[in-house]
């Protein structure tokens, strides 16, 4: 999971704002690497994705950022001034992904939970965070292949590194087999066991629809 | 933490508020317990009528209570509702008391836009977001209940 | 020190999964050494309500087992009391209790779930 930095910066960036933003992309980048440090354009590497926004912005607003130059890292902790690049890896540290589950327990179709699901499954893994869905009773029916409303979404969240597990009693309860479901969902033969220690002991927080 | 030297000509940043603010370099805390509203209208009048008497026992012990509204919920934070004539208790003296006693009520977006609710169809005091801010309540709660 | 966890169940019996899915949710907790609350909650506290013997199996008698290992059960009294359902009505060791009783639960646990709807 990439670490989401977004640096706020005045227009035009003052002395502060190109400081803050050379001490970021020390990190990003390691030491003694040419950049240019008052380009706006953002930068993705293997572990990072560095994102420039102007201050004030929807962006700043949505974060809840009152002054620049500013950080804002995995979209959960925010920092003011020209911070060093040590208390930028302090911050990253700080802001880790969480571990998030999301139990599902109701057909696709009917209501908007599966679709609530999805896109906070889709936001949850773009702020770095960890994210299962366990699809118990009625919910295995969310992992059916050729369903329009979930089948792309739930194959992009597998392949963004989601978990999906589903309780086989449960299938086999709604005539499904594995072959019916999309590719990448594991199938739980103890689906209480395993739910009670994904609960209790896995999953840092945990949503039920 | 930055000083007024740090910053150039070209930034304004208000240091002595931000110097102010307890724990700016830390994640705020978040709810206490998070309701996750899902029914709304007085056809199902007992999920949102049960959710927010959980809410105001929270709140009445000095915690703090956010409830979201999503899916059909996002009927329940409608304003001027007035049920006496089908006899069942009005939802805003209970939405009015949770906001009183320091409750959040937060709408999904989404939910609202598709049901052709606006800001203005809400009772004052209801904030709107989107799924992200719903995923940063997610990650800061303590305890979630689902109704 | 052990880990606890709290259901709220809101749903009744037979009308759907959720009444089963929750006893049996607390049940296996309860196996695997965790301290486990039940929370009987609007129509939930109709699950109570089911107490005789039955031939097929019912969520009353898992609900009976639930309490004999030790899972704590309590109904909320005003949603009881709205539906006329008395002591004598429901399997014996649930007490009927204010909603404070779910907070200080809420309070002390680690984790909560609802079987809702």
């Amino acid at each position: 999971m990439k670490t989401l930095i977004e640096v706020f910066r005045n227009t035009p960036p003052g002395k502060a704002c190109l400081t803050l933003t050379k001490n970021v992309l020390d990190v990003v980048y390691g030491e003694n690497i040419d950049y240019e440090i008052d380009k706006k354009t953002d930068i993705t590497t293997k572990d990072f994705e560095v994102q420039m926004h102007p201050f004030p912005s929807r962006t700043a607003e949505e974060r809840g950022i009152e002054g620049a130059p500013s950080i804002c890292i995995n979209r959960k902790l925010k920092a003011y001034g020209v911070i060093s690049p040590e208390e930028i890896k302090d911050l990253i540290e700080k802001a880790k992904p969480i571990k998030i589950g999301i139990i599902i327990t109701k057909t696709p179709n009917t209501n908007e939970d599966v679709e609530n699901v999805l896109a906070i499954g889709e936001e949850a893994l773009k702020a770095g965070n960890q994210v299962e869905l366990f699809l118990l009773s009625d919910g295995v029916w969310v992992g059916k292949k050729g369903n329009v409303l979930t089948e792309k979404r739930l194959l992009n969240l597998i392949n963004n590194g989601c978990k999906v597990k589903a309780s086989r009693r449960h299938m086999k309860a709604c005539g499904l087999n594995k072959e019916k479901l999309v590719e990448g969902i594991n199938i739980s033969d103890e689906p209480y066991d395993e739910l009670v220690d994904l609960v209790m002991e896995k999953w840092e927080k945990v949503v039920i629809f | 933490m930055a000083t007024p030297e740090d910053c150039g000509d070209t930034c304004l940043i208000d240091t002595k508020k931000l110097l102010e603010k307890k724990g700016a370099v830390s994640a705020e805390t978040g709810s206490d317990l998070l309701i996750l509203l899902t029914e709304g209208t007085y056809g199902t009048f007992d999920g949102p009528f049960n959710a927010i008497q959980i809410g105001n026992a929270v709140l009445a012990l000095e915690k703090n209570a956010t409830i979201v509204l999503l899916d059909e919920g996002a009927y329940f934070g409608v304003k001027n509702q007035d049920p006496s004539e089908i006899e069942l208790l009005n939802n805003t003296d209970y939405i009015q008391d949770f906001l009183d006693l320091g409750g959040r009520i937060l709408a999904l977006e989404p939910s609202l836009k598709k049901r052709g609710l606006l800001d203005d169809d809400l009772i004052e005091g209801i904030k709107l977001i989107d799924h992200s801010q719903l995923v940063q309540e997610i990650e800061k709660h303590k305890a979630s209940l689902t109704f | 020190m052990t880990k606890t966890l709290t259901l709220l169940l809101h749903r009744g019996p037979y009308e759907s999964e959720y009444a089963d899915l929750a006893v049996n949710f607390a049940l296996k907790a309860k196996e695997k050494g965790y301290n486990v609350n039940l929370w009987l909650y609007g129509d939930g506290v109709w699950t109570s309500h089911v107490k005789r013997q039955k031939d097929y199996p019912n969520v009353g008698e898992r609900l009976r087992k639930a309490l004999k290992e030790g899972v704590n059960v309590k109904i909320c009294a005003r949603c009881a009391e709205a539906r006329d359902l008395v002591k004598g009505d429901i399997i014996e060791g649930i007490p009927m209790v204010g909603l404070f009783d779910f907070t200080d639960w809420l309070e002390e646990s680690d984790k909560v779930l609802t079987f809702m709807r």
